[in-house]
Order: C-alpha cells, then sequence, then structure tokens
C-alpha cells in the first residue's frame, strides 16, 4: 500500500526545500501565480508547497509554516 | 471509500484510494503512469484533531510533489494531467473525505492549464460552486459580460476591478461552471475517458474496461452517501421496488445541507 508518514518537522523541512528551489518566498510565488508570470516549475513548486501546508494546518484550517 | 473508524484505518483507506487510482490510470494510459501515493502527517497530531493526507501521483517514492501524468499522442507526449486529492475525515469520522480534488490538464510544460476541474468541500466563497470545471480561453464576448458589473457580489468585484487604478480585465476561467455539487460530480474516469475519445490520447487496449470499473466504484460510493445522507428517499425508491424497509428507532436527519449544496 502507497503510504508515506511524515512528521511537521520533515514537512516543514521539505517546505523549505522547494521554496528554494523556486528561488523566491511563497507570497512571491503566489502573486506570480496570479498575473500567470511562474514557470511550470515554479507552478509545480508552488503548489507542491500548498499541499504541505495542507497537510500542516490545523483543524481550524489555519496553516503552520 | 471504505468506513474507517481510527487513524490507522483513515490512513489505510487513503493507501487504498491511491492504489485504485494508480491501477485505473495505468490499466487506462499504460505503465509509465507515475504511482499514486498517499502521505499522511500522523506524528505530531493530537488525537482530537483530523489527520490530513495527500493523495496523488508523486515523481519518486516519498516526495511530496505532484507529478504531472504524461499523456501521449502518437507516441509523443503533448498534454500533462495532474490530479490531486487532500483529504480527511467526514464529519461524522467514519470515512474518507475528499476535501478538496484537483483534476487540471495542460500542454506538455506550459503552465496555464487548459481547463481545470475541482471540487472544494469548503469553498471560500459560498458564491463558487463546490464541483465545478475552468476553462482556460478567450470569447470577447465573455470578456465583455464579466466587466459589464450586473447585481451580484462577484460581478461587482469583477466590475471594481477592472475599473480600478490599476484595471484587472477579468479572464473566462474566472468563470466557475457548476457541476453537479459535492454527490454528483465527475470522477477522474470520466476526464480520462474524455481525454482518449476527444484528443485520441494513447491508451492501452484495455482502456475502457478500467475506466467504466473506476466509474462504477465511485458512482457505487457516492451512492451509499447520498443514501446516507437523504434516507428517507432512499426508503421511499426501495420500497416502490418491493423491498420491505423499517426505519431504527432513531431516524438520522437528513442532510440537506449537501442535497442543497452549490
Amino acid at each position: 500500500m502507497a503510504v508515506i508518514d511524515k512528521s511537521a518537522t520533515q514537512l516543514k523541512r521539505e517546505r523549505q526545500a522547494l521554496l528554494r528551489r523556486a528561488g523566491m518566498n511563497f507570497e512571491e510565488l503566489q502573486r506570480r501565480k496570479e498575473s500567470y508570470q511562474l514557470t511550470v516549475e515554479q507552478l509545480d513548486l508552488l503548489e507542491a508547497i500548498e499541499n504541505i501546508d495542507y497537510l500542516l494546518a490545523d483543524p481550524d484550517g489555519s496553516r503552520q509554516r | 471509500m471504505a468506513a474507517a473508524n481510527d487513524d490507522e484505518s483513515l490512513t489505510a483507506a487513503a493507501g487504498d484510494f491511491a492504489d485504485e487510482l494508480t491501477g485505473t490510470a495505468r490499466g487506462a494510459l499504460g505503465p509509465d503512469v507515475p504511482k499514486f501515493q498517499a502521505v499522511v502527517r500522523r506524528k505530531g497530531v493530537r488525537r482530537s484533531q483530523h489527520i490530513r493526507v495527500l493523495v496523488a501521483p508523486a515523481s519518486s517514492e516519498g516526495a511530496v510533489d505532484v507529478s504531472p501524468i504524461p499523456l501521449k499522442i502518437g507516441e509523443h507526449v503533448r498534454l500533462e494531467l495532474k490530479v490531486t486529492y487532500l483529504c480527511t475525515w467526514d464529519r461524522e469520522r467514519r470515512f474518507l473525505a475528499v476535501d478538496d480534488s484537483h483534476i487540471q490538464v495542460r500542454m506538455a510544460r506550459v503552465p496555464e492549464p487548459l481547463f481545470r476541474m475541482e471540487f472544494l468541500r469548503n469553498p471560500k466563497s459560498t458564491h463558487v460552486p463546490q464541483a465545478h470545471i475552468q476553462v482556460h480561453a478567450h470569447r470577447d464576448e465573455l470578456t465583455y459580460l464579466l466587466m459589464a458589473g450586473g447585481d451580484s457580489q462577484r460581478a461587482r468585484r469583477r466590475a471594481s476591478k477592472a475599473s480600478g487604478a490599476e484595471p484587472r480585465i477579468p479572464r473566462l476561467q474566472e468563470l466557475h461552471f457548476p457541476l453537479g455539487g459535492p454527490r454528483f460530480r465527475p470522477c477522474l474516469e470520466d476526464v480520462l475517458e474524455m481525454l482518449i475519445d476527444e484528443f485520441g490520447v494513447d491508451a492501452t487496449p484495455d482502456a475502457h474496461r478500467f475506466i467504466t470499473e473506476g466509474r462504477v466504484r465511485w458512482r457505487r460510493l457516492q451512492t451509499a452517501t447520498v443514501t446516507r445522507e437523504c434516507p428517507a428517499e432512499a426508503a421511499r425508491a426501495l420500497r416502490d421496488l418491493g423491498y420491505e424497509v423499517t426505519p431504527p428507532s432513531s431516524i438520522p436527519p437528513e442532510s440537506s445541507g449537501r442535497l442543497s449544496a452549490f
């Protein structure tokens, strides 16, 4: 079965690594996404970061960073 | 999705879901489709919290990225399919439920999708349908309508942005075409079949069998969910068919919110 267990620490570390690969911070990635200024690689990195944020979120929906 | 009474079985249900998606996608498109996996954060989650699971095809085992599924036409990769399911418990903590699902199709290595089908269990705006499709294209008449600013919150906001100090021209993809709400929305198999039939995406000889089997699984699950949400209607339909249906001592309330959801 294809289940991968991650700790919050691992996810935060991977989030940082994804941001480094994208070469800009999360807010800048989002801003550029809105204006269609991301490359396909940056867009995929942003989506991966947003998925990590979902996994890190508290039940009330607030996101940990 | 199977009933799950604790976090362990919820995770197992997510793993089964990932395996089913891999089976359907590889059965339809071939063995090169990346494997779907369920990524879960269990450690450090308090017992009272809902665990959350990402189900998506990954570039490598353990990665949290979402690998695009390459779609070939005439043996050349022309399109990419991106599929993501964000899952958690349902409200009764009995079943794996999809919080968000994103299915998008784009030209290979082109960032802007051609179209995307999404399901948002809790959309940020009540004016956005939970299940919807957004088409990334251009049509002058629709741009005009989007800028005309009728008497709705979204229309007023768009018109205001279009006439602001830094005008923002609305685009067709800002329209959310509804797709049947949380229960009657299309599934991944519908998109796969459309891509194969409309664009001639390369498929396996057994593609339609895998797609049909997956679609039947999906619709059976949705049928069971609708039955739980609308038991009186289910009982009436069964009685019409000649079944004897005895209600339990405490009749579960009807989930009218799901039935009426946009």
